[in-house]
């Protein structure tokens, strides 16, 4: 899928913690996975960026090797420090995840519940009202 | 006081350091012309947001020549490397140096915590 720049922003570094998490891995590697996954916009430039960050935020060791062709090429595994940010990630994931596909207009409330005599028109912002009370309150604590 | 002196007073650190800049100006001259264009336009777009010594800055730019070289050998345009969003490109990587901008950012924070105290957050 194209233009998720914006989105995908965040996203991606769980991403590539992900990907870095299954085994030692350099950038195109990690590119090429991405791309393989349907990211088709993600270029080197964009996992350099990120991997730029990782390395700073001392979230992976680094290991520069001379490869077959090249300049020497740092591959990446996580640390402990990474391995735990990995699962915030998750969790923050799962959390986001849920939420949105409860605000997704279609999965909102069980059909019955929806006024069947109003076009679908009248009908979506009604639903979107009935939403935040008994969604958002209890859901915080067993999150948090 | 002894940071102030070591990034800007410290002679043998200057000259080492104009000394690698040459070395690796050197190595951007050798790669394609499209790499080269981008390399300089990138670097003197990401100076303009510099903040303190720049020796941060240095090292990202130096950085970018290594991809830029990967990329070479593997018989890529720069823009296939980069994006054709450049300057996003760019963004990302100030996110990892000093900048003004930020320094700006932290003062606002810093001056309204300071005025207001840290109650009304978290």
């Amino acid at each position: 899928m194209k233009n998720l720049t914006e989105m995908l922003k965040g996203v991606l570094e769980g991403c590539l913690l992900e990907i870095i998490s299954r085994g030692e891995t350099y950038g195109y590697e990690i590119t090429r996975r991405l791309n393989a996954l349907g990211f088709t916009d993600v270029v080197d430039g964009t996992t350099y960026t990120i991997l730029v960050r990782l390395e700073k935020n001392k979230l992976v060791n680094v290991d520069k090797r001379q490869s077959d062709m090249g300049p020497p090429r740092k591959f990446f595994t996580l640390n402990e420090a990474g391995r735990e940010e990995l699962r915030l990630f998750w969790a923050k994931w799962e959390f986001i995840a849920s939420k949105i596909g409860e605000l997704r207009p279609d999965r909102a409330l069980p059909p019955h519940t929806q006024p069947q005599t109003l076009p679908p028109v009248f009908a979506e912002p009604e639903q979107r009202l009935s939403i935040p009370q008994n969604l958002f309150c209890e859901e915080e604590k067993s999150h948090v | 006081m002894s940071d102030f002196f070591d990034n800007y007073l410290n002679i043998p650190k200057i000259m080492k350091s104009k000394r690698e800049y040459k070395e690796q100006m050197a190595r951007v001259e050798a790669m394609p012309e499209d790499y080269r264009f981008v390399f300089k336009k990138i670097q003197s777009h990401m100076w303009m947001f510099a903040a303190g010594s720049g020796y941060d800055m240095m090292k990202i730019h130096y950085d970018i020549i290594e991809l830029f070289e990967t990329g070479v050998l593997q018989g890529k345009r720069v823009l296939e490397i980069t994006g054709n969003d450049v300057a996003g490109f760019c963004d990302e990587l100030l996110k990892c140096a000093r900048t003004y901008t930020e320094d700006w950012r932290a003062k606002l924070n810093r001056e309204i915590a300071d005025k207001l105290g840290q109650r009304n957050l978290s």
